[in-house]
């Protein structure tokens, strides 16, 4: 059955750590058995090696075609889309997480844990095929998103349709479960397989080494850092990275509303401590992100469940003491809109956010908030993406699915490579993917760092600025239209 | 019926306009073949009787025909090469594979070579259907390049599925390119390096390659209409040939020569020879005589700053030709 030792050494480790077995007969099969053959070389046949065309400089060593270091949502995208690319197809695929494989039902308790996915990530699960997966699992479409203040009457809406919803909240595990059980079975993924040590090349010509704390080493051709916020393939890389802590921290529960509606409205709310949102989960639950001070988190954390639904109602419907000047000159701003842009004044119309009667039991939890860019993404053999190149306050909704397009970014640039002949570690083809994502991440990170600044002031002149600056945008379509773009990517 | 519109149509455009080359007015022996590509030199003469050929020839073997090594008494009667021109290229050996180099041009070209032939293979039906949306779209194709050098395109080449035969004069280059090749399995498998000229490859290999592509070669060749007609013996019915190099204008002067080699120092003065340029009318001229149709003539741009290579509509200095052999 099997077709030679090589296969057969792989499925039997494979069975040892690893979910998916190897197919016997494929082409990537028959390509490995060649390879295996040519390669070969004496070295530790009793440990859990698998020797495959390495090149002769590790020739003990495991060789991987691409290592993924990093099982969480971006990495297992990562995974699945290597996967699922035809011309990636003879490619072997390893995917390292350091934690235990986690066996997960669907439960009818919502997880606190949530993302918006934007169009732009839809659009990649679609086409590897783990969209269908997740609306049958979970997930609520988001039609409409309204952001406002506490400061100003100020506001700006922003519309989706049936069709195209301008987002779908999914919890993480949702999708780290549709991505997990749909990828492709030439994909390996070793859990438990913590690396001790990352030893990374000048230049093409020599290959990545993995250590793992086992003692195992692999190499590879492209080692793809999904490790997260702590990257350790990012300090391996030595590269600069800019950042730092905000003195906020996020808080997150799943909240039970007052009565059941419609539901798929987004709300935001900015307080001079930090932005409160409430983004709906179903037509009676909603998903709570509230940014606010350290100090004042820990207070919320210490409070009851009433006591904290009691302030969570305050932040969204209180008024800060406002000043009445101001009040007047940004109702003059609107009504200056409305003579200028008539037309445009249809379909923005203020909504009423759903009030909220409890939280659910111990779903409250707070992570802090930091802002982190690596200046490069890439080295020879190397790229980062998610977390570990950047990170990012998560008042726009935007982490994850700049995450995600780091990985159909990287896919596009890979499959360019192979178009070309080139070397997939080939560092004048991963600059590529670094151009093209540092563009547009920084500047999402900048916008959504600009919005942060203004909008923990409480300084009339920039309360000002924000309220007239809002409303106008609001009022112009095309301006809206363009910001959605690109949140869209 | 549009094929023998156009060859009327271009044989009436160059019709008294450009010199030909007669090969035939010529004693064949004298027909040198220069193919001073990257830092190969190949020149065929007329070398006295008996001397024995300084080619030397690969030390890999294979049973198939076209990896069979040259022998020795094909070569003998008109093919050397001379030592001072390849010389001068021996000493860059070393250079080949350092992408910032000399032979940082070479490297960012492959972007547009390797597109262009990945894509007219493709398109002229060439490679086969069942892999060309796969990982390795030239399954299954021959390909010879002619003067590889150090095998700057024939590994990408190899990596896409063909079986790439890499042909250089220069024993160095040869080396350089199988040393590189053993360093990656993709390449590995699919590359074979051959030292000889393209003349002597011709007496073995009749009519064997799906494509030839001779990269930034005719423009050392001393005899290019010789050079065309021994790849077209080559070149299977219905294969391609593939020819990117420099035209003979005023514009390819201070680009290729007053820009690039003696101002900026992209390449070692002295490389290239504007005498030995080809204009692109006699090009296709040349390749419709031996029996090609022209498929595509595109220009391309270089920008020494970020090291691109860009597709341009203007010919005026470098060019590329994608030309099918009649079957």
């Amino acid at each position: 059955m099997l077709p030679s030792l090589g296969i057969g050494r792989i499925i039997k480790s494979s069975i040892r750590h690893v979910s998916r077995k190897r197919r016997g007969g494929g082409g990537g099969g028959v390509v490995l058995f060649s390879r295996s053959l040519c390669v070969r070389t004496g070295g530790d046949n009793g440990s859990d090696a698998e020797s495959t065309s390495p090149p002769p400089s590790t020739a003990a060593a495991d060789h991987y075609d691409v290592v993924i270091s990093g099982g969480g949502m971006v990495g297992f995208a990562m995974a699945s889309a290597l996967g699922k690319s035809a011309r990636l197809s003879d490619r072997r695929v390893l995917l390292l997480e350091g934690g235990a494989e986690r066996v997960w039902d669907l439960s009818p308790d919502y997880s606190n844990r949530v993302c918006a996915l934007n169009p732009t990530t839809q659009h990649l699960f679609t086409s590897l095929g783990v969209w269908q997966h997740i609306l049958d699992m979970r997930a609520q479409p988001v039609k409409r998103m309204q952001v406002w203040e506490a400061c100003s009457e100020a506001m700006i809406t922003f519309e989706g349709d049936e069709e195209r919803p301008v987002a779908h909240m999914v919890e993480n595990d949702v999708t780290l479960q549709a991505l997990k059980s749909l990828i492709p079975s030439h994909v390996q993924v070793e859990y438990n397989s913590r690396v001790s040590g990352y030893q990374l090349p000048q230049d093409t010509s020599s290959t990545v080494t993995i250590t793992l704390q086992n003692g195992r080493t692999i190499s590879t051709d492209l080692l793809i850092g999904a490790d997260g916020v702590r990257s350790g393939v990012r300090a391996a890389m030595g590269v600069q990275y800019l950042g730092w802590e905000y003195d906020q921290m996020g808080i997150v529960a799943t909240l039970e509303l007052s009565e059941p509606t419609d539901n798929t409205v987004a709300w935001q709310r900015f307080l001079p401590t930090g932005p409160v949102a409430l983004l709906p989960l179903s037509e009676d639950k909603s998903s709570l992100v509230w940014s606010t001070t350290k100090k004042t988190a820990q207070h919320l954390l210490s409070l009851s469940d009433e006591d904290f639904t009691d302030a969570l109602n305050r932040a969204i419907w209180d008024d800060k003491p406002r000043d009445a000047r101001l009040e007047s000159l940004h109702k003059g701003w609107l009504r200056l809109l409305e003579t200028v842009l008539p037309w445009t004044n249809e379909g923005v119309v203020r909504q009423l956010p759903p009030s909220v009667t409890s939280v659910i039991p111990s779903s409250r939890a707070s992570f802090p908030l930091g802002l982190g860019h690596a200046v490069h993404y890439v080295a020879p053999r190397v790229a980062l993406i998610g977390d570990a190149a950047h990170r990012i306050h998560p008042l726009a909704g935007q982490g994850v699915n700049l995450g995600f397009g780091d990985v159909a970014i990287l896919l596009e640039t890979l499959e360019k490579a192979v178009l070309l002949g080139a070397d997939i570690g080939d560092e004048r083809m991963l600059y590529e993917y670094e151009r093209g994502r540092q563009r547009h991440n920084m500047a999402t990170m900048t916008s959504v760092e600009a919005l942060y600044r203004l909008y923990t002031s409480e300084a009339p002149p920039l309360v000002l600025l924000r309220s007239l600056g809002l409303s106008a945008v609001n009022l112009i379509t095309p301006v809206k239209e363009r910001i959605m773009s690109h949140a869209n990517g | 019926m549009t094929t023998i519109l156009r060859r009327n149509l271009t044989g009436m455009l160059l019709g008294g306009v450009h010199r030909f080359w007669v090969p035939a007015s010529q004693p064949h022996i004298y027909n040198a073949i220069i193919l001073k590509k990257e830092a190969a030199t190949y020149v065929t003469r007329v070398t006295p009787q008996g001397e024995s050929s300084e080619s030397t020839q690969s030390s890999s073997s294979s049973s198939d025909d076209i990896f069979n090594k040259h022998s020795n008494s094909d070569k003998t009667e008109r093919s050397t090469y001379v030592e001072e021109e390849v010389a001068k290229f021996r000493y860059m050996s070393d250079s080949w594979w350092d992408i910032n180099g000399d032979c940082k041009p070479l490297h960012s070209l492959n972007r547009l070579r390797v597109s262009l032939m990945r894509e007219g293979l493709v398109q002229c039906g060439t490679a086969k259907m069942e892999y060309i949306s796969g990982p390795q779209p030239l399954t299954g194709l021959k390909i010879l390049d002619v003067g590889s050098g150090g095998g700057i395109l024939c590994e990408p080449l190899a990596r896409l599925g063909a079986k790439v035969v890499g042909l250089d004069a220069a024993e160095e280059n040869v080396n350089v390119a199988q040393l590189h090749a053993e360093q990656d399995p993709r390449v590995q498998h699919n590359v074979q390096y051959v030292c000889g000229t393209v003349e002597e490859h011709a007496e073995v290999t009749k009519d064997q390659y799906d494509a030839v592509v001779a990269s930034e070669v005719l423009e050392h060749v001393n005899h290019p209409d010789l050079f065309i007609q021994t790849c077209a013996q080559i070149v299977k019915p219905g294969g391609s040939i593939f020819l990117t190099t420099l035209n003979k204008t005023v514009g390819a002067w201070v680009g290729a020569v007053a820009i690039a080699e003696y101002a900026l120092h992209l390449l070692p003065p002295g490389t290239h020879d504007w005498n030995k340029f080809v204009p692109r009318q006699e090009l296709l001229f040349i390749l419709e005589k031996n029996g090609f149709v022209t498929r595509m003539v595109h220009g391309m741009a270089y920008n020494p700053l970020n090291n691109e290579w860009y597709w341009i509509p203007n010919t005026a200095i470098n060019y590329a030709v994608h030309a099918i052999k009649e079957s």
